[in-house]
């Protein structure tokens, strides 16, 4: 019952982000919303590993095997933003001597990931990468629009804050990807056997990946 | 009524559009790659043709457009086009028995939902339910974009360009001599021929394009093809869309695919008469003329006459 309560709170917050209005969990002390936040990352992390199913088909894993990668991705993303979420509250914290609830910082954050439950819109040939970058869009609207009311500071305030969160979180994500897909890489070889075929940074970037060449035509 | 109705055309277009990429990742990831590039870069092994005498100077692989349900039952007037030119290039080898809107060849009719796709098919000449039967145009259109997204255009073009070697196979193509292959592809089937060419230049084959009305993208193919002739009607608004829906066509992109071959003088865009791109007063309809009294379909003949006549040129000069 509990769980349905908490993914009922999660659904709720979901629809409220979406609409630009502050969650009710999100005016509450930032301990009580974490879960709930935790809640919108970890939905958001899931859309996102469907969207991108297409790796997982590339690199030949499917069926169980790719649900369970697809869940274990979810967790995995959902940790990631929640690391994020930490670094930039603590960094806030640093630049405004703790002047800023940073703990609100971090949750806002969270709950402004709400649009990216839809990034299994991703998957649809071609216009997915719109897609994708339109829920970029609208992920850094949310978070300006909720920092204002929920650190009481005024819209440049949190647009300069909710720009900069952003701008931290393109950093931080940029330059954890190697060091991530090294980790990810070697586990996935200890795992299964194999190596990588392709990454999903390959696949987005559109790196063509079958190695078919004028030597490997017929002499 | 109205935003139920419009609700429910979204949603179906949403899973026609999410079911999409389905089907050539299944087929790739259900294969080994060296089976899959064994299978592509030996075309010839499984020949069973009789090379052809005299042999002809050069391969067409007719692609259809988004209306077509499998690579066999195409429409009379595109099959009346291409017996024209067959009967004007009698050099030319002439194919069109590859369905590009599917991996395998695998037609619409030739699978478990045949009851559907073939009842859509005949509807496409009721008048009253030709609105239902586009939805073969929507699937279709879907595996266009396909084609085109640089996540799954990969998989999907090395099924159609698998299928295009075999179709050459079978119409006596010679891998060892390999003269050039000039895929043409109508509407959707532009693109698709595109794509596909990157592979088949791959093999060795001299490739050119020619799209008639294509909708075409910024493919990275066009870095190997030898030459692409974007043939289309003035009244044809929807090739338009190639150059609207593809950011890669858009001036700002000047170290595009697109745009490097335009720079380059490997891309013709020609106008070729006053077509519409569907329906009565297209490409293939052989009643309407335009103001010299030449019918829309020898205007189309016309120009593909010409381009294969130049495609040995474009050889010797490439």
């Amino acid at each position: 019952m509990q769980v349905l309560t908490w993914f009922d709170g999660v659904l709720a917050a979901v629809g409220e982000v979406w609409a630009f209005r502050v969650p009710a969990a999100l005016t509450g002390p930032p301990s009580r919303a974490l879960p709930v936040a935790a809640g919108v990352a970890l939905l958001a992390g899931l859309a996102v590993m469907v969207g991108h199913a297409v790796v997982f088909a590339i690199n030949r894993v499917t069926g169980l095997r790719m649900v369970v990668g697809m869940a274990i991705g979810a967790v995995y993303m959902a940790l990631l933003r929640v690391l994020t979420a930490a670094t930039i509250a603590g960094l806030a914290w640093l630049v405004t001597r703790g002047r800023v609830d940073v703990a609100a910082v971090g949750v806002t954050y969270l709950f402004a990931l709400a649009p990216l439950l839809l990034s299994f819109l991703v998957f649809v040939p071609h216009f997915g990468l719109l897609v994708g970058r339109v829920l970029e869009g609208w992920t850094v609207l949310c978070l300006v629009v909720l920092l204002s009311p929920v650190l009481g500071i005024g819209w440049w305030q949190a647009l300069a804050l909710g720009g900069g969160t952003w701008l931290l979180s393109q950093v931080l994500s940029r330059a954890l990807v190697r060091p991530l897909a090294a980790v990810g890489s070697r586990v996935w070889t200890f795992a299964t056997g194999r190596e990588v075929f392709l990454t999903a940074q390959d696949v987005l970037t559109g790196a063509p990946f079958v190695p078919l060449g004028r030597s490997e035509a017929p002499a | 009524m109205i935003p139920t109705l419009l609700t429910g055309a979204l949603v179906l277009v949403l899973v026609f559009a999410l079911l999409a990429p389905l089907e050539s990742l299944r087929w790739w990831s259900r294969r080994r790659d060296a089976a899959v590039l064994d299978a592509l870069a030996r075309p010839d092994a499984r020949s069973t043709a009789p090379a052809r005498t005299p042999a002809p100077r050069a391969y067409l692989v007719y692609l259809s457009g988004i209306g077509a349900v499998d690579g066999v039952t195409d429409s009379r007037r595109e099959r009346a086009v291409l017996a024209e030119i067959a009967e004007r290039v009698p050099d030319v080898a002439v194919t069109a028995d590859v369905f590009p809107y599917a991996v395998e060849n695998r037609g619409l009719t030739q699978r478990a939902t045949t009851w559907f796709w073939g009842r859509l098919q005949r509807w496409q000449r009721v008048p009253v339910a030709s609105l239902a039967s586009n939805l073969i145009n929507l699937r279709n259109a879907l595996r266009v974009l396909v084609s085109a997204d640089p996540r799954y255009g990969p998989t999907y073009n090395l099924a159609v360009a698998h299928e295009i070697a075999e179709s050459l196979t079978r119409h006596g193509y010679d891998w060892e001599r390999r003269p050039p292959v000039v895929v043409v592809g109508y509407s959707g089937g532009g693109q698709i021929a595109l794509g596909s060419a990157w592979y088949l230049a791959g093999l060795g084959a001299p490739v050119s394009v020619v799209s008639i009305g294509g909708v075409l993208s910024d493919d990275p193919a066009l870095d190997r093809v030898q030459h692409l002739w974007h043939l289309y009607g003035a009244r044809d608004r929807m090739q338009l869309l190639g150059p609207l829906l593809f950011p890669g066509r858009w001036p700002t992109s000047r170290f595009s695919a697109w745009q490097q071959a335009v720079h380059a003088g490997r891309v013709t865009t020609r106008r070729i008469g006053p077509m519409r791109h569907m329906g009565g007063r297209d490409y293939f309809d052989r009643h309407h003329t335009d103001a010299d009294g030449t019918s829309y379909r020898r205007l189309t003949v016309d120009a593909i006459v010409e381009v294969l006549g130049t495609v040995g040129a474009t050889r010797a000069a490439g």
